[in-house]
């Protein structure tokens, strides 16, 4: 193992590993998938990737959503578990909300929502690598924003509702 | 432009909330692509049979355990100065005021440990679950204990190995049928010890099932399951696995004379106080021992039960009673939940206690007594390849760092006391022996022994092999032979 390989996954691992839990909200799952993309990743070779971390994430939101289907009961007692807020800590619990909300996105959008404001790519990337018609990219974006504000603020008012 | 910058605003918003998500990372030199040959550890949730729903429900459930905080060793392999404060913790039962649980913890899943039997490791489960449906989340959890959960000297062999998900059980009486999804590919056994302790983990956690004392192992709908060498073609009970040679199955009780050895004798009443250690006086060994105080009872006795039924739900799967002529100063239940011993129960009836000790299999045990104080000792385990049926070598063990000079501690039940020893090099020749005695030859009770032994300046370091035996009375070959390999530095 290269030292080219330790430096990819230094700099990327915690990145695409926090990407996948806001996309699945499930860290084990993120977990798998992050390390299952470099294992891909590795396989591929390092001078076959153009853009390594947006690869990785590309491959790792693919490896994710592929079993997602198959876990709804897991979403559920994710859902159900919450996040925890202890009293006063409003920027905290701003972040909880809208992580929130981001997991109520279908995932096409939630992984768009990501791809753009995580990882800063542009439209014209997003549409290449996710196979996404490049004019539908900011229309989906745009319709994400709108509900992921609306959830937000449904969640500050409700937070506030209950204290 | 407004509702764009909006966008953006919220856009960065969200992208500090992601970044400050509590994630737990794992490190370069413990990822997949950092393996040798790296796992391809997919998340396998296929339907087996039609045990689908256990199946998935248990795949899915052991994710989310391992996901929760509360996961935390129950039974975890510790160095000897660290067990040596939590057994001091745990000796005396702790008054408090919140309400003390009255059985056992099933919900753990088993680890493994090198040239020992596994240890437990605590995977809390929903209680609504059913017995099936435990043991398929217990399984699966074991796919997801991550390297950074191990606890001190123990491994996983089963994380980013073959199995990653997919378990269908079927219960019949005391035998479970568990089949793993392993989509026909071999367990990888590369690792030292790995095809043991996959066998065990999977066995011990499998079994920890109320009621469950045996389980038949299979893959892919019914195919007989192979790890490494072995091929598992019967049901496996923990005895099966765990290295020691069985104990005899009869389960018949034995009384053990108790004598005054030096005057002047102790009188009074007769006070017993018990306590417990594990690892402490050698690793894996775990001990119990009751101090006498006062005048000492003729004798006591000691039987094993099996356990593991409906009635005896505070218990695991086997019960050693202790009947002692005495009063307990602190009789009830005492929760230790570290492998072997999960309890202890004691009892006080017409000035007579009973202990009965909860444990998690058969594994070889000897009694011993000791003087000044006078003691009731029972010990049990220790390094598989350091036990024979006469012999129990507690130090040194494997693993110890290189040394040239170093004492052997152990106990022996053997003719006349007589201990022998042989240190051999790497070329089996023999480089120094000796003979030492026991506190006492063969009997019902073992013996305590201690001698130390100096490498020869001419021995070469590397690998050593000491032996210890007792020579036969009839043609002097050796018998309850141990051998423990050692560094010479």
């Amino acid at each position: 193992m290269t030292d080219a390989w330790r430096e990819l996954y230094d700099t990327e691992y915690p990145r695409l590993l926090r990407a996948l839990l806001a996309i699945g909200g499930d860290p084990d799952a993120a977990e798998d998938a992050a390390q299952e993309a470099f294992v891909r990743a590795h396989r591929t070779g390092l001078d076959r990737l153009e853009r390594p971390g947006a690869w990785l994430l590309v491959v790792g939101t693919r490896e994710l959503l592929r079993h997602r289907r198959r876990r709804r009961i897991e979403d559920q007692r994710w859902a159900q578990r919450g996040s925890p807020q202890p009293p006063g800590m409003d920027s905290i619990a701003d972040r909880a909300d809208l992580l929130a909300a981001l997991r109520q996105l279908p995932d096409r959008e939630r992984t768009v929502v990501v791809a753009r404001y995580y990882y800063g790519l542009t439209y014209d990337e997003i549409a290449r690598l996710f196979a996404i018609k490049s004019g539908t990219v900011g229309a989906t974006l745009h319709h994400a924003i709108e509900k992921l504000r609306q959830l937000h603020i449904a969640g500050r008012l409700a937070r506030g509702a209950i204290r | 432009m407004t509702d764009e910058r909006d966008d953006e605003m919220l856009g960065r918003a969200l992208s500090r909330a992601i970044e400050t998500q509590d994630v737990s990372e794992t490190a370069f030199e413990r990822s997949r692509v950092a393996m040798p040959k790296p796992n391809v550890g997919l998340f396998i949730f296929q339907r087996v049979g039609g045990a689908a729903a256990v199946l998935v429900f248990g795949a899915l459930l052991a994710s989310w355990i391992m996901s929760r905080p509360a996961l935390q060793p129950v039974a975890a392999s510790e160095t000897p100065a660290a067990s040596a404060i939590a057994a001091g913790a745990t000796a005396t039962p702790v008054a408090t005021t919140t309400p003390q649980p009255v059985a056992i913890d099933h919900d753990v899943i088993y680890v493994a440990r090198i040239g020992l039997p596994p240890v437990s490791f605590r995977a809390p489960l929903a209680s609504n679950f059913g017995r099936e449906q435990r043991i398929a989340a217990h399984i699966t959890a074991l796919r997801a204990l991550r390297p950074d959960s191990w606890p001190p000297d123990t491994r996983n062999f089963l994380w980013g190995n073959t199995f990653q998900g997919g378990v269908s059980v079927t219960i019949s009486g005391e035998l479970a049928t568990v089949d793993l999804l392993l989509e026909d590919k071999p367990w990888s056994v590369g690792e030292t010890g790995a095809a043991t302790g996959i066998l065990q983990q999977l066995v011990y956690t499998a079994t920890e099932e109320p009621g469950i004392r045996a389980v038949l192992f299979t893959h892919d709908r019914g195919q007989q399951m192979r790890i490494g060498d072995v091929a598992i073609t019967q049901p496996l009970t923990r005895e099966n696995v765990f290295g020691y040679k069985p104990v005899d199955p009869r389960l018949i009780g034995e009384e053990f004379p108790l004598a005054c050895t030096a005057a002047p004798c102790p009188t009074g009443a007769t006070k017993l106080t018990a306590s417990q250690s594990v690892d402490v006086v050698g690793r894996g060994v775990t001990r119990f021992t009751i101090q006498i105080d006062g005048a000492l009872p003729p004798s006591f006795g000691i039987s094993p039960l099996k356990a593991d039924t409906p009635s005896t739900a505070w218990a695991g799967k086997y019960v050693l009673r202790i009947d002692v002529a005495g009063t307990e100063v602190k009789p009830g239940l005492e929760l230790v939940e570290r492998t072997p011993l999960r309890a202890i129960r004691s009892s006080v009836d017409g000035g007579r206690t009973t202990y009965e000790l909860a444990m998690d299999d058969l594994r070889p045990w000897r009694v011993v007594t000791l003087s000044n104080p006078y003691r009731v000792v029972i010990d049990f385990g220790g390094y598989v390849t350091s036990v024979s049926d006469s012999i129990a070598v507690y130090a040194p063990v494997p693993g110890d760092p290189p040394m040239r000079q170093f004492a052997v501690r152990g106990l022996a039940s053997v003719f006349e006391a007589s201990v022998s020893w042989r240190l051999r090099d790497s070329t089996q020749r023999v480089v120094a022996n000796g003979v030492t005695t026991a506190s006492i030859g063969t009997s019902r009770q073992w013996g305590t022994f201690e001698f130390n032994v100096a490498v020869p300046s001419s021995a070469a370091p590397g690998d050593m092999w000491l032996e210890v035996y007792s020579a036969s009375p009839k043609d002097g070959s050796d018998l309850g032979l141990v051998r423990v390999q050692l560094k010479v530095g």
